[in-house]
């Protein structure tokens, strides 16, 4: 196995396809980018509406939240892969399948299923700052949404820095998962050099790559801790961590 | 819609259920042991055993910044056996870095003077570690240890991509074969709810725990 592992002309043959692997890379990318964005417009979204008072739209809030915090991110891909095209087709009438582009079978994927995510993260920052701060800022003619915007959201921000970063490492992780959809994505790429050279060193570049962007990532979750543990104001609830929102 | 409701096609999609469940209990196991064992090497581990220590932390930090996909993929190398066998060590690989950062969350909150006690009570440090620290640390830790094993069960459906035949592939073929809008949307919906009715269990199961915890 060791020997294997170091035999140099494996690495050669395996390096040879990097510029698919630098292709596939911008895709992991692109896709973590604006998935990124779906999740943060979702997660701000559906996290201000569970602090409300409204019954109904709380309802639909935590509905979504639960429905995807407890299905498989995969199932979300294939349904983009398999199911949606299917239904475009029968509904147009089509006699070829249509194919959504991977890039939108990535973004919505891990879009939709990190949104729910990051509203979690968002309510309990929101909760975590104390009542009498909103009761302050109310009894000092702010409106509602005021008070929300300059006093809450504020303390909010410093609050759920750490669990936010470490969403986005979980999703820039998740789009390896597209992978499994033919998503030309860095992971699809590496499995294709592998299945073609039958060299297994074409994962260990595609690790490399991956571990580049995420390490970063994840010492910045660090720094941001220990930011937010010098914060006394906010209440220290015992986070109800859900294992990170891998897949 | 008829045409996804036959015999077949449930017993099918049961069968892989049955497969993803008896995964995921055997990876769960696996990578419990694994990772509380990583985690009071990274804590513990010190003086002549740092190299432990360091080992440990190599380990946990490459699998927690590189996808599991990735790694689910490469062991298909390295894993003789059926399929079963492979998701299993995969699945346990990957998942133990994970645990070992829960576990290790448990063990900084036990004081040093749970030690000093032992110590003068004549425990020896395996006595200590065995029946004064983990027993208190696992108390501590239980509810996000379950909502980890829902993330596990979750993970099984990687498992799909090395053509093992557990849920989500199983109601994948169906889908695919399925020829109205109403049975694809059936299949999705069962698909989900077999994934949903387990790991909402296990959400349930982690609240009931955290109430207990704090009234004991």
């Amino acid at each position: 196995m060791l020997e294997s592992l170091l035999d140099p002309w494996r690495w050669e043959r395996s390096l040879q396809d990097f510029p698919d692997y630098l292709e596939g890379f911008g895709m992991t990318l692109r896709v973590t980018a604006a998935g990124w964005l779906i999740a943060m417009c979702i997660g701000i979204l559906l996290g201000l509406i569970s602090t409300k008072q409204n019954k109904a739209l709380k309802a639909v809030s935590r509905i979504y939240i639960q429905f995807f915090q407890n299905t498989p991110i995969t199932i979300q891909f294939f349904f983009f892969y398999v199911g949606v095209p299917a239904i475009i087709k029968q509904l147009f009438h089509m006699s070829k399948a249509y194919r959504l582009s991977k890039f939108v079978i990535g973004i919505f994927g891990v879009g939709l299923y990190h949104g729910a995510y990051i509203a979690e993260v968002i309510r309990s920052g929101i909760e975590a700052v104390p009542g009498g701060q909103k009761e302050a800022a109310l009894s000092q003619g702010f409106t509602e949404n005021q008070a929300m915007a300059y006093v809450i959201l504020p303390q909010t921000l410093k609050m759920i820095l750490p669990p936010l970063t470490s969403q986005t490492l979980a999703l820039l992780k998740n789009t390896s998962t597209l992978a499994m959809v033919v998503g030309l994505d860095l992971m699809y790429y590496a499995d294709k050099s592998v299945g073609y050279t039958g060299y297994f060193q074409g994962y260990l570049i595609a690790a490399a790559m991956y571990f580049a962007v995420c390490f970063p990532l994840a010492m910045l979750v660090k720094v941001f801790e220990r930011n937010a543990a010098r914060n006394p104001e906010l209440k220290r609830k015992k986070k109800k961590s859900r294992g990170g929102g891998l897949i | 819609m008829t045409d996804v409701f036959t015999v077949e096609n449930m017993t099918y999609m049961l069968g892989g259920m049955k497969l993803t469940l008896e995964i995921a209990v055997c990876a769960t196991v696996i990578s419990i042991v694994l990772g509380t064992v990583l985690a009071l090497a990274k804590t513990y581990c010190k003086g002549i055993f740092s190299p432990l220590s360091i080992v440990a932390s190599i380990y946990v930090e490459l699998f927690r910044c590189t996808p599991q996909l990735l790694w689910i993929l490469m062991f298909r190398f390295f894993v003789k056996g059926g399929g079963f066998h492979l998701g299993v060590v995969s699945l346990s690989i990957v998942s133990a870095p994970y645990i070992c950062e829960i576990v290790r969350g448990g063990l900084n909150n036990i004081s040093k003077g749970q030690f000093e006690a032992g110590y003068s009570q004549g425990f020896r440090l395996r006595q200590i570690l065995l029946f004064i620290v983990l027993p208190q640390a696992f108390r501590a830790i239980i509810p996000s240890l379950i909502s980890q094993v829902a993330s596990i069960i979750k993970s099984t459906s990687l498992l799909a991509s090395i053509n093992i035949f557990e849920y989500l592939f199983t109601c994948n073929t169906v889908m695919l074969n399925a020829s109205s809008i109403s049975g694809i949307f059936i299949v999705y919906f069962m698909e989900a709810l077999g994934y949903f009715i387990v790991c909402y269990l296990l959400i349930v199961l982690v609240n009931l725990v955290s109430r207990k915890l704090k009234f004991a």
